[in-house]
């Protein structure tokens, strides 16, 4: 086993580790912008198994980079993501003095 | 074990660290900035998988763009209470952060001179630099050629779908945050609890 596999299959193990982490901090904290902040964690796990795929499967013969492309578009769109998640979270700032993911159960103010 | 083996080992745990120091801490903004201490482990580790394009744009938009959007928003809302350690307070940081420029200033010139685009060192401009060079043969999977190239081939659409969506969301995000109080048509009823901002806002002018 070389060592260029050796790292493909760790990061394998990396990435869930990542997300694991991530999806507890969406359980166990409170804060909407940490809960986000777990959420672009999940992403960026999400994308290490996309980039370390595309490293395993990689060859001369088939020079296939989709693993990469689709971590460009996670990104993109993780970008859009925080500009409407954050606006949100602006809004609920200016209503509420505190915010707690807990107590916001409506959609109006 | 060779040497990416042993980045990827520093880099795992500096990421596992991180993730969880984001999580445990209890100012956001130490939060934020344990989260971009993980994205830049995660952005060399992209590097060790032969990714230097998705290096660089983790880099410049998530650990960069996004997380200072991120800092943005928790620094503008937090309460004053929370704000006092923002003042300098570590003893020597001109002096530290004076040898830090002067590093980072060094690191650029070599970084130029190395590059070979420079005239620092007497190098001509673009020397050997050939803009025809073939695509994809021969170019190995570090070159960030082969990733447009194929990202153009056969991923064009989902490409330009994502400016679509970039500007519905930048139209969207000035729609929800932007003040409907001041415009003078609130949608917010008298009952609710609106919570003034001003003096915030103010402190923060100052």
């Amino acid at each position: 086993m070389s060592d260029m596999s050796v790292v493909v299959s760790n990061s394998l193990f990396l990435s869930a580790v990542l997300f694991t982490i991530g999806v507890l901090g969406v359980m166990i904290r409170r804060h909407p912008v940490i809960i986000f902040m777990c959420i672009e964690l999940m992403l960026n796990a999400a994308n290490l198994a996309l980039v370390a795929f595309n490293d395993y499967h990689y060859s001369k013969a088939w020079p296939a980079l989709d693993g990469q492309v689709y971590a460009f578009m996670v990104i993109a769109i993780a970008a859009a993501e925080v500009a409407v998640g954050l606006a949100i979270i602006v809004a609920l700032f200016k209503r509420r003095e505190r915010v707690d993911v807990d107590e916001i159960n409506l959609l109006r103010g | 074990m060779s040497i990416e083996l042993i980045g990827w080992w520093l880099m795992a745990a500096i990421a596992v660290v991180s993730a969880i120091g984001m999580l445990s801490a209890r100012n956001p903004v130490h939060s934020v900035l344990w989260l971009v201490v993980n994205f830049t482990s995660l952005a060399v580790i992209y590097l060790i998988h032969s990714a230097p394009v998705l290096f660089a744009i983790q880099l410049i938009v998530y650990a960069g763009a996004i997380m200072v959007l991120f800092l943005f928003v928790v620094m503008f809302f937090m309460s004053p209470q929370a704000r006092q350690w923002l003042r300098p307070a570590l003893k020597g940081q001109l002096v530290l952060g004076g040898i830090l420029v002067v590093a980072f200033l060094l690191l650029i010139i070599w970084g130029v001179g190395a590059s070979g685009m420079g005239i620092v060192f007497n190098t001509p401009l673009i020397e050997g630099a050939s803009l025809a060079t073939d695509l994809t043969a021969g170019a190995g999977m570090g070159d960030p050629r082969p990733l447009g190239w194929w990202l153009f081939s056969n991923h064009v659409l989902p490409f330009e779908l994502t400016s679509l969506l970039l500007l519905i969301a930048m139209i969207g995000a000035l729609m929800v945050a932007r003040d409907l109080k001041s415009e003078g048509r609130a949608i917010v009823p008298e009952t609710a609890p609106v919570v003034s901002d001003e003096d915030d806002e103010q402190e923060v002018l100052a």
